[in-house]
């Protein structure tokens, strides 16, 4: 069970509401993973958005490039409310992490429930895809054998 | 019957004319009622106004709060110019510097963790994170968002002995 | 040895013929759709299992088959033949949508009807290649991309081809994510692709209020037969918005509407057998569904377009196809080709307007059409 408090205390919620945060709580769950493990992989179904809370995490784009998140608060997996809906990174753990974790169909709902609430969200999410746009879309590296 | 004649039998166009018209209609006279219900909200709040003598002052219009974009992300921790490391830290530091330098600068880190998982580093990410954290390994500037490479002005030295 | 044969004989394996046995693969199919490929499963579990029910062989006169009076699946398959089922779904969506969006920008509203042009379109086409009108009329609701709406039409109009139909809209609502792109590329510009909107104004809560009260009154003035459907639509909006039966609007959006989903399902399922499905009538339905469904797009793209004509702010054109009431499916798809084009560009929020718009507008549609045929 995930309360307002814990989410209160994360950047990417420093904004919403109470009612909206009691929703997010609501459909939010724990997730731990260890040092070594990804979480996910770039280009598979991505049916989860999740929040950073402790530990680090290098999100690695398939051109090569990577953006180490370490901060509690950040957002990973913000195609599970963006079409197409496929993960755009490998996100790997650098250390022990833990993780909330929303259901993206689950978000869909609140987004349709409330427009105040989707709204702020989207624009969010707008944000980190632009902040990441040069991560994701820059020129490939070359690979150069070892 | 099949074309034309089917729909004239039916009154097909007489149908489609009137409820393509009847659906335009409805969500116009909707779109028109609430697109003015603000406005007459604004009104009906106001009507106390109307009876009182002089003519009170307009209401300010709520500010539309813009929307926050994104935080930035935190620039990472001040420089060192000297680290302490463990030994097996050296260790650790010393392969992927042999790694990096096969790899060349700017590199990857998902590559430079690939390699160090064949080459049978342990604990790469851990060592990993800490080079992060200390800023051994910063990212590339300019307009390589994404490569890193090893910070020249920084010197690692071991607990016990110095590394250069 | 001869007990053994009468056994036999009266097992599903001696019954079977090919139809049977097309219709449970079918079935099994949209099980294997839902489950491993995450296509709409809360519709395509429930059908595809009514599916496999409807289409195991039995003795008629027992009581078993869902069109024999008394067998338990015909008590669920009431709910559709009278048209229960869906003003009660209708009921659940109303509970679990924030109008809103189409109140910030009511003129939104109006790609919701425009797209509703590939009802009629269809229903034209329809009754050009030899549908009656009543059946004519059931096949054009697909293009209202509303799986209630089209199933309470249908079980009015047709209801022996309540199966296809239901199964075509459904199918087609999955597939709007590969159906709109290549339209919306085709009719628009980059430059129109490109168009930003403003951010949508707040909306009050009286206003939230008052919204479901007068459109149903609005609407259900103008087109009484919607009256089941939007009457149950508004009315489970307002018990969303007033907040003081929220107990009433958390039980219409969460254990009412799966209760009616699972019934429908299943007794849509149950009522899909190979010989209404395996016809030139139901090739005719999946191939006009498709139309519909494209015209819809058209429709609201190609009217945005002319909006622009005569407005000074401009509408992304895209977002007229989110006028198909795919909620909140093709809103989804309007943001995915918009944010190709600008990454910076988010639609999400104003598409939701012409999609729920457009439920409203489908179900004004099917009251028309189904005034016109009674």
């Amino acid at each position: 069970m995930v309360s307002t408090r814990e989410l209160r205390e994360l950047d990417f919620f420093k904004d919403f509401q109470e009612p909206e945060l009691a929703a997010l709580a609501s459909i939010a769950s724990h997730s731990r993973w260890n040092e070594g493990e990804a979480i996910f992989h770039a280009g598979t179904p991505a049916p989860y958005l999740y929040m950073l809370r402790a530990g680090t995490i290098l999100l690695c784009f398939p051109n090569g490039r990577s953006l180490p998140l370490r901060e509690g608060g950040h957002a990973l997996g913000w195609s599970s409310l963006v079409s197409p809906f496929r993960y755009t990174a490998t996100a790997l753990c650098l250390s022990d992490v833990r993780l909330y974790q929303f259901s993206g169909r689950e978000l869909y709902r609140l987004i349709q429930m409330d427009a105040a609430f989707g709204q702020r969200l989207m624009h969010k999410i707008a944000g980190i895809m632009e902040q990441r746009k040069l991560y994701r879309e820059g020129t490939s590296i070359n690979r150069r054998k070892a | 019957m099949y074309g034309l004649q089917a729909i004239n039998a039916a009154n097909g166009w007489a149908v489609t004319i009137a409820g393509v018209s009847i659906v335009f209609t409805g969500l116009l006279v909707l779109a028109a009622v609430m697109g003015n219900m603000e406005r007459f909200l604004a009104l009906w709040d106001r009507k106390g106004e109307f009876f009182r003598p002089g003519k009170g002052k307009l209401e300010a219009q709520p500010v539309r709060q813009a929307a926050a974009p994104g935080e930035p992300i935190k620039p990472a921790v001040a420089e060192t110019a000297a680290v302490a490391l463990a030994s097996e830290q050296i260790e650790a530091a010393n392969a992927f510097q042999l790694i990096t330098n096969r790899l060349g600068e700017p590199f990857s880190l998902p590559q430079l963790l690939e390699k160090a998982a064949v080459h049978g580093i342990s604990h790469p990410h851990r060592h990993l994170e800490s080079f992060l954290k200390l800023r051994l390994i910063v990212e590339s500037e300019g307009d390589q968002p994404g490569l890193y490479q090893w910070r020249k002005d920084v010197r690692i030295v071991g607990t016990e002995a110095e590394v250069s | 040895m001869e007990q053994l044969l009468d056994f036999f004989g009266n097992t599903g394996f001696a019954m079977a013929d090919y139809r049977h046995l097309f219709m449970i693969a079918v079935g099994i199919i949209f099980i294997y759709l839902g489950i491993a490929k995450h296509y709409e499963p809360l519709l395509l579990v429930p059908i595809g299992f009514g599916i496999l029910m409807g289409n195991v062989p039995v003795f008629k006169g027992f009581g078993l088959g869902i069109y024999e009076q008394g067998s338990v699946l015909s008590y669920l398959y009431f709910g559709v033949r009278q048209g229960i089922y869906p003003p009660l779904i209708f009921l659940g969506i109303g509970a679990m949508t924030d109008f809103s969006y189409m109140l910030a920008q009511p003129r939104l509203m109006i790609l919701g009807a425009a797209a509703q042009l590939g009802i009629f379109t269809t229903f034209l086409a329809a009754l050009a290649i030899g549908f009656s009108p009543d059946e004519a009329a059931s096949i054009g609701i697909i293009g209202g991309a509303d799986g209630p709406t089209a199933i309470f039409l249908s079980a009015k109009l047709a209801p022996h081809l309540v199966g296809p139909i239901a199964i075509a809209a459904y199918s087609y609502m999955a597939l709007v994510p590969v159906i709109q792109p290549p339209i919306m590329y085709l009719l628009t510009t980059r430059k129109e692709r490109l168009i930003r909107m403003p951010d949508p104004r707040p909306v009050s809560k009286r206003e939230k209020i008052i919204f479901p009260i007068i459109g149903f009154l609005l609407c259900c003035f103008l087109a009484p037969a919607a009256l089941p459907l939007l009457g149950m639509l508004f009315f489970g909006n307002l018990l969303k918005e007033c907040l003081v039966a929220d107990r009433l609007a958390q039980t219409a959006r969460t254990s009412l509407i799966d209760i009616v989903t699972i019934l429908l399902g299943i007794s849509v399922g149950a009522s899909t057998q190979g010989d209404v499905f395996l016809t030139a009538k139901s090739v005719g339905i999946f191939m006009l569904g498709a139309a519909s469904f494209m015209v819809a797009t058209g429709g609201g793209i190609l009217f945005a377009k002319l909006m622009n004509v005569f407005t000074r702010n401009k509408i992304n054109p895209l977002l007229g196809a989110a006028g198909v009431s795919a909620v909140p499916d093709s809103a989804r798809v309007v943001q995915l080709v918009g944010n190709r084009e600008d990454p910076g560009n988010y639609l999400l929020m104003h598409a939701m307007a012409p999609n729920i718009a457009g439920v409203i507008g489908s179900a004004i549609a099917a009251g028309v059409l189904w005034s016109f045929m009674m």
